[in-house]
């Protein structure tokens, strides 16, 4: 197991930085030749990756999420995974210049620096604790791919209204699936949220951690995106509204959740840490 | 061989005469398949702003160029030898020049229009189905599609809407993503309205309604495009399911206001919609522009997409004349290593003839194994013997007129006589 682990370490990244170069050759030429492969291309990479982290969490008896390079790395799992799910649904492969090349960078940083084994604490090794900051992270990348697509529509929005047709009106997708992006990874991104949440608060409760959990500002700011979210959705399914409101909201959603997550763990970082 | 071509194009001949050489798939086929002396090889690309015979021209033949002139009198009654300066005559170098320009449509009227490369497919699937495309002109087709293919997905010669119809589905297409699921209203069925219906049904829109002041006007237009009519009070309810409104009627006061789309628009409950004026005076409110979820183009904003996707292709000219002057010269080397391929399989019959002669002298009483270990060894070591000099011969073919000297020599020093025909 242990000399599939080492294989697939360095299969991985070489598989990102090809997903990476596809995409970006999938901007610049629009050729059809690399749109046909880059589907399979980026499903066998994701594959891999996950097969990688189960093999890991085999290893180690925990899931590898425990530390800074570890989430970083499942950071990038997940941006990939999540783009995977979007381009099954009939996506943009065009706006993947923005994600692929990220998700890329990420699983090479913690695939240099993250070589070493580490020991955890007993806490970390909790499933609702595993559950609680892979749900996190899928969930901050599948809203973060949402918030891409968002300022994609805004973008080309605008060029169309001004009349102005510039290179993103030649290679961006049409604004009908810049929306429908938008909306399903807001909607993966609001789920998982959800899930990060629940699982974070039955962690707490089954390690005696509830009181901290009630001052804690990373779950007050959590609750807040996600209440944030639930109103922009709602508008949507519910209300029915549509076109640059949702769109906004979703940005706006992402733009306050990354703020707060950096202003409250710079503030207190004390608050959210788990020994 | 070389390739000539002979024919008129919007530059060089008025429409009344371009018309009268405009052959359909029948006359184009019966034109192909008719008697002609020594013109075996030939294509006929014929446009509505194009008619041109491209013919393989044998060296020791008769210049073919009255011969097709004729052809084309027989065909069409139209005398092009006595009109000078109509038809163009092109031979070598300059026909394949120009059949290259033509497939990436910088010889099009519409500068880098895209149904030419389609026009030069169908010529070559038909010459090649009336069995008169030879080896030549088939690779001069290939290069050609090549070529165009290049052109337009490494340039933007071929990018951007440069007519008022097809900015207005260039605009959808950018928007939806499912035209067949999307519905258009044209209101005005003039010829301008009819034009713009033709192209939004085959660009693939889903439903259409043609709307008029006059019903049957409407009728007749929404029968010719498969469209549904209507009458001009039955415009304020179409807006509430049409995602794309092309105007162009003649009327005198805009007969779209912002208050009638303010309230379209808020039935549709924010779903976008395309709105399109083409008339002057205008037929929708300016200010519909600056509705949420309204991308209003009138006639100025047309104007000025396709003045810049012009000007974009403009551009893009020197890049393609660059690509066409890289493919010219491929296909010459490619024409140069024609003339050696006879001297080379001529003398390699010469070699293995002598080396037949020499097997059967020497080794008539030899067993039948050792025969053919005899046979493979002489056989290897022929091909590496006429390895070096073969190679040298394909490169020397790139070099013009050197490809000829050689050919000569070897036809001196071995005492070779090739068959040119194949």
């Amino acid at each position: 197991m242990e000399s599939a682990v080492s294989l697939l370490t360095v299969l991985v990244p070489v598989l990102y930085a090809l997903t990476a170069a596809n995409s970006i050759l999938t901007f610049v030429t629009r050729g059809r030749g690399y749109r046909k492969g880059s589907l399979p291309l980026l499903g066998v990479t994701v594959g891999f990756h996950a097969l990688l982290l189960g093999l890991k969490a085999g290893l180690t008896a925990r899931c590898p999420i425990a530390t800074l390079l570890e989430a970083v790395g499942m950071m990038g799992f997940a941006l990939g995974a999540v783009f995977f799910v979007l381009e099954l649904r009939r996506g943009s492969r065009p706006t993947g210049i923005l994600i692929l090349p990220l998700a890329f960078v990420l699983v090479t940083i913690a695939t240099i620096f993250g070589r070493e084994p580490v020991e955890v604490t007993a806490a970390l090794k909790n499933p609702w604790f595993s559950i609680h900051s892979a749900s996190a992270v899928i969930a901050v990348a599948a809203l973060a791919i949402s918030c891409v697509h968002g300022i994609f529509y805004l973008l080309l929005y605008r060029q169309i209204k001004t009349h102005r047709h510039g290179r993103l009106f030649r290679h961006l997708p049409p604004l009908t699936v810049l929306s429908r992006m938008t909306l399903l990874a807001a909607v993966i991104g609001w789920a998982l949220l959800l899930l990060t949440i629940l699982a974070g608060y039955t962690w707490a409760i089954e390690s005696g951690r509830l009181a901290d959990l009630h001052g804690d500002p990373l779950f007050l700011v959590t609750t807040a995106a996600w209440l944030l979210y639930t109103i922009g959705l709602g508008t949507r399914y519910l209300v029915g509204w549509r076109g640059r409101f949702t769109v906004y909201l979703s940005v706006c959603g992402f733009a306050f959740l990354i703020a707060s997550l950096v202003a409250a763990t710079l503030i207190w970082p004390a608050m959210h840490s788990v020994r | 061989m070389s390739l000539v071509a002979v024919g008129v194009d919007h530059r060089t001949a008025p429409v009344d005469l371009r018309e009268a050489l405009v052959f359909d798939e029948d006359r184009a086929r019966r034109f192909l398949l008719g008697e002609s002396e020594a013109l075996t090889e030939r294509l006929l690309l014929s446009t509505c702003n194009r008619t041109e015979l491209f013919v393989v021209h044998r060296r020791k033949e008769r210049d073919p160029v009255p011969a097709l002139l004729e052809l084309l009198k027989r065909a069409c009654g139209v005398d092009l030898s006595t009109d000078t300066g109509v038809a163009r005559v092109m031979r070598g170098e300059d026909a394949v020049r120009h059949l290259f320009r033509v497939a990436c449509g910088i010889e099009s009227m519409v500068l880098g229009e895209t149904q030419i490369l389609g026009q030069v497919k169908d010529a070559a699937e038909l010459a090649s189905h009336c069995g008169t495309a030879g080896p030549l002109l088939q690779r001069a087709l290939e290069a050609a599609v090549r070529v165009a293919r290049k052109a337009r997905s490494e340039t933007t010669i071929g990018e951007g809407a440069v007519s008022v119809a097809s900015v207005a589905v260039d605009v959808a297409r950018k928007m939806f993503d499912d035209l067949p699921q999307r519905h258009a209203l044209v209101v005005g069925a003039g010829e301008t309205g009819r034009l713009v219906a033709q192209h939004l049904k085959t660009s693939g829109i889903g439903t259409l309604t043609v709307a008029n002041r006059t019903l049957g006007r409407a009728r007749d237009v929404a029968d010719e495009v498969g469209g549904d009519p209507a009458g001009l009070c039955g415009v304020p309810p179409a807006l509430r399911d049409a995602d794309i409104v092309v105007c162009s009627t003649s009327a005198e006061e805009p007969i779209l206001t912002y208050a009638e789309m303010k309230a379209a628009m808020k039935a549709r409950k924010g779903r976008m919609m395309l709105t399109i004026d083409i008339a002057v005076p205008r037929d929708i409110e300016e200010e519909v522009g600056r509705l949420e979820g309204v991308f209003h183009h009138d006639i100025d904003a047309l104007g000025a997409i396709m003045d810049r996707n012009l000007a974009n292709r403009q551009k893009a000219v020197p890049r393609v004349e660059e690509m066409v002057e890289h493919a010219v010269a491929s296909f010459q080397r490619w024409e140069r290593g024609l003339e050696v391929v006879p001297a080379i399989k001529a003398l390699r019959e010469r070699f293995d003839e002598l080396r037949r002669e020499e097997l059967d002298r020497n080794l008539k009483r030899v067993p039948e194994g050792a025969r053919q270990q005899a046979e493979r060894l002489t056989e290897s070591l022929l091909n590496r013997i006429l390895h070096g000099p073969m190679s040298r011969l394909h490169r020397a073919a790139d070099e013009p007129g050197r490809g000829k000297d050689l050919v000569a020599a070897l036809r001196e020093l071995f005492d070779i006589e090739e068959n040119k025909d194949e």
